[in-house]
């Protein structure tokens, strides 16, 4: 036995947590534009995480795990909620939340905007975008999630960003 | 603006979003005023544009959800053991309470043949052993482990020494995905 193998399952489990957490709220707080939102998703990520842990030890399988699982369930949520709602007041009610530094009325207009521009876009580019612009993602990352090459991620990337600024005003 | 100008749009946007000048744009560039404008214009709302695209999904969770998300999951953890302690410990006992169930089943069947045929029989049929062999081998906890939203995932779990990244179910999973996204359109 090593001393990796006699950390709990409970410390390690804590530890892949304290790792991942920003990254897997970002994913869901990218699609679903909402911050309570953002953690309950993130919150059963981890959970799901936790029942499947025996084949998730290894960190990057772990991490490579959630970031998956919490982007699939951010989807899910959002088309649960625009199924409730009507496609045009959808927007409306998931306001994003600007908290901290950024808080500023100006930034919480542009930022209001580029979630309308995003929800105008193709699925497909949209969705390499929204996980794109997570902090610490790499188009590896992206395509990993996704299940398309690097290039293509960073192909569609620079497809939505095009059609953002040709869009912008 | 010329009509020159207008071919060159294209050209302005990739410009602005790469930061790179092609040639004949450059050239261009030099002798028109209208377009070097354009392109500082587009400058201008590209940097705009990135810092907003990174507020989209700036931020974090609350100070306090690590202590959550741990606590529920050990508490899912410790229902989860009670189960598989219920489950487990009486395995035996529910074997020999099946092979009693299957032998009473038997002789069941054994008298109906008796009765109905005038031929006794103690065989039986394959599908009722392959049955009981199913209900014998039952053990919720890992069925109730397996039905989780990775479940895909999860049963594409790659083999030792098989690298996850690599795996093709990704984009089986993606196009499932996606059909999911249109149905949920429509
Ligand atoms: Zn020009």
């Amino acid at each position: 036995m090593t001393m990796t193998g006699s950390v709990t399952r409970e410390q390690s489990f804590s530890d892949r947590v304290t790792e991942n957490q920003r990254r897997v709220f970002q994913i869901a707080y990218s699609v679903l534009g909402n911050a309570a939102d953002a953690e309950e998703i993130a919150q059963e990520a981890f959970l799901s995480a936790y029942q499947n842990f025996a084949q998730l030890r290894d960190a990057e399988k772990f991490r490579a795990w959630v970031n998956r699982i919490s982007f699939r369930m951010a989807l899910n949520r959002q088309r649960g909620t625009r199924r409730r709602m009507s496609r045009d007041t959808a927007w409306q009610t998931l306001q994003p939340e600007v908290t901290g530094g950024a808080g500023s009325a100006n930034a919480r207009l542009l930022v209001e905007q580029m979630r309308q521009q995003m929800a105008a876009l193709p699925e497909k580019l949209r969705q390499v975008l929204q996980l794109s612009i997570v902090e610490e993602m790499e188009a590896a990352d992206v395509g990993a999630i996704l299940g398309i090459p690097t290039g293509t991620v960073r192909s569609r990337l620079h497809a939505a960003r095009k059609l953002l600024l040709e869009a912008m005003q | 603006m010329t009509n020159d100008c207008k071919d060159r749009k294209d050209s302005l946007l990739e410009a602005a979003l790469t930061g790179e000048t092609e040639s004949s744009l450059q050239q261009h560039l030099a002798s028109c005023e209208e377009c070097r404008q354009e392109l500082e214009t587009l400058r201008v709302r590209r940097a705009r544009m990135d810092a907003a695209l990174l507020m989209v999904a700036q931020g974090g969770p609350q100070p306090d959800f690590h202590a959550r998300v741990v606590q529920a999951a050990e508490a899912a953890g410790q229902k989860k053991f009670a189960v598989t302690g219920w489950f487990r410990m009486p395995r035996l006992i529910t074997n020999q309470r099946w092979m009693f169930a299957a032998s009473a089943l038997a002789l069941a069947l054994a008298i109906v043949a008796g009765v109905v045929n005038l031929r006794p029989s103690h065989k039986l049929l394959p599908a009722d052993i392959a049955g009981a062999t199913q209900l014998a081998n039952w053990q919720s906890p890992t069925a109730a482990l397996m039905e989780t939203p990775g479940k895909e995932l999860l049963s594409g779990s790659p083999q030792m020494g098989e690298s996850f990244m690599r795996m093709d179910l990704n984009i089986v999973d993606l196009k499932i995905m996606d059909l999911k996204i249109e149905e949920g359109h429509k």
